[in-house]
């Protein structure tokens, strides 16, 4: 899969679990120890997070979705997340 | 016209207008001043959630959900609080931030677009400050009825809106919120116009299981979906926790809290 992809599902993922609990950028550590083989690949997109550290989830994950960099990525990815939502 | 002021629900209760509510809340917790539109809080502090956020605590609802776990200041409003300017609830907001060494910002506990002219102002004061974040936590009803008011709120770069949405059905609006089922519209309005006006947003919403049934979620989600799948994927579904003031309310409601959150009984 392609990791920046595989990045913005797993952020959703995460923040689906740890969304009220965590700022964004222990949301990404958290992400980065849990998922490492999966996001092998997507050192450098993590590190172009962490400029939205502080920010809690939820309002970072809205910005990324309003990324021109990232808009297609958060659209693939919420098109899955969505599924997995209504299955679930 | 409403009769008498809804408090907490009783299991006979009469479905209200929740606009009118706000309007007539409105009329209780906000005043005119020579600063502008003043408007009732009960505290200003600082809290860990969003990381840590400077906080402050105003009064007044426009709806009456059972679950809901805010000071009894939401039923009594008459009862609680003092009047502060936008200036002066910056300026407390400001110290509460200082001594707890935060640098985000919220107004909670109610409805803060009831009396929006004061939050707005607010907004202003924010915007022109070293903060970089201000969190506006509503349940869509003022903003739902008002489609200019997100445009105004897309004015200001600091403010991202949470949305709360407690149904997707009338009949599951009207049973948990107290209000009249047909307005459980107007906080899906209020999504369509915050994405429209390009307001910083996401949405909750009360999926509890044993509040909202797996079938309803499931309308909720994709009724989300329709209007933009990121909002959908972006949800944060709150679970019902025994707040004091919620066992009271559900106590009041003809719910068994005990049973409830034992996990054997269900809302209405």
């Amino acid at each position: 899969m392609d990791p920046k992809l595989e990045l913005a599902r797993l952020i959703l993922k995460e923040a689906l679990e740890e969304g009220e609990d965590l700022t964004f950028s222990e949301l990404l550590e958290v992400l980065s120890e849990r998922f490492k083989r999966a996001l092998r690949g997507a050192e450098r997109y993590l590190a172009e997070l962490s400029s939205l550290g502080d920010l809690p989830p939820r309002v970072a994950i809205w910005r990324l979705m309003n990324d021109e960099r990232w808009r297609t990525a958060f659209e693939e990815a919420s098109k899955q997340i969505v599924e997995e939502m209504l299955s679930a | 016209m409403m009769q008498g002021y809804p408090r907490f629900l009783t299991p006979n209760f009469k479905p209200f207008n929740p606009v009118e509510l706000s309007k007539l809340t409105e009329r209780i917790v906000c005043r005119e001043g020579p600063e502008g539109l003043e408007r009732k809080y009960t505290a200003f502090y600082a809290t860990g959630v969003y990381g840590g956020i400077a906080t402050g605590y105003t009064v007044g609802c426009s709806l009456r959900c059972f679950f809901c776990w805010s000071e009894r200041s939401r039923d009594f409003p008459e009862l609680y609080g003092s009047f502060y300017s936008p200036r002066r609830a910056f300026e407390e907001l400001v110290k509460a931030a200082r001594r707890f060494k935060v640098k985000k910002l919220r107004v909670s506990g109610a409805e803060p677009l009831i009396g929006a002219e004061h939050v707005l102002k607010l907004l202003e004061l924010v915007e022109n400050s070293e903060y970089p974040l201000f969190i506006l936590e509503t349940n869509g009803i003022v903003l739902g009825a008002d489609k200019g008011l997100a445009r105004r709120l897309a004015r200001f770069s600091k403010v991202h809106v949470r949305v709360s949405l407690k149904a997707a059905t009338p009949e599951g609006f009207q049973r948990r919120t107290g209000a009249i089922g047909e307005f459980y519209e107007l906080p899906f309005k209020a999504v369509e116009y915050l994405l429209d006006s390009g307001v910083s947003f996401h949405v909750a919403a009360m999926s509890d299981p044993r509040i909202m049934p797996k079938e309803e979620r499931r309308m909720l989600i994709e009724r989300l979906a329709e209007i933009d799948r990121r909002v959908a994927a972006n949800l944060e579904e709150e679970l019902c926790d025994p707040y004091e003031t919620t066992i009271v309310r559900m106590a009041a409601y003809g719910l068994d809290p005990y049973s409830f959150f034992k996990g054997r009984g269900h809302g209405p």
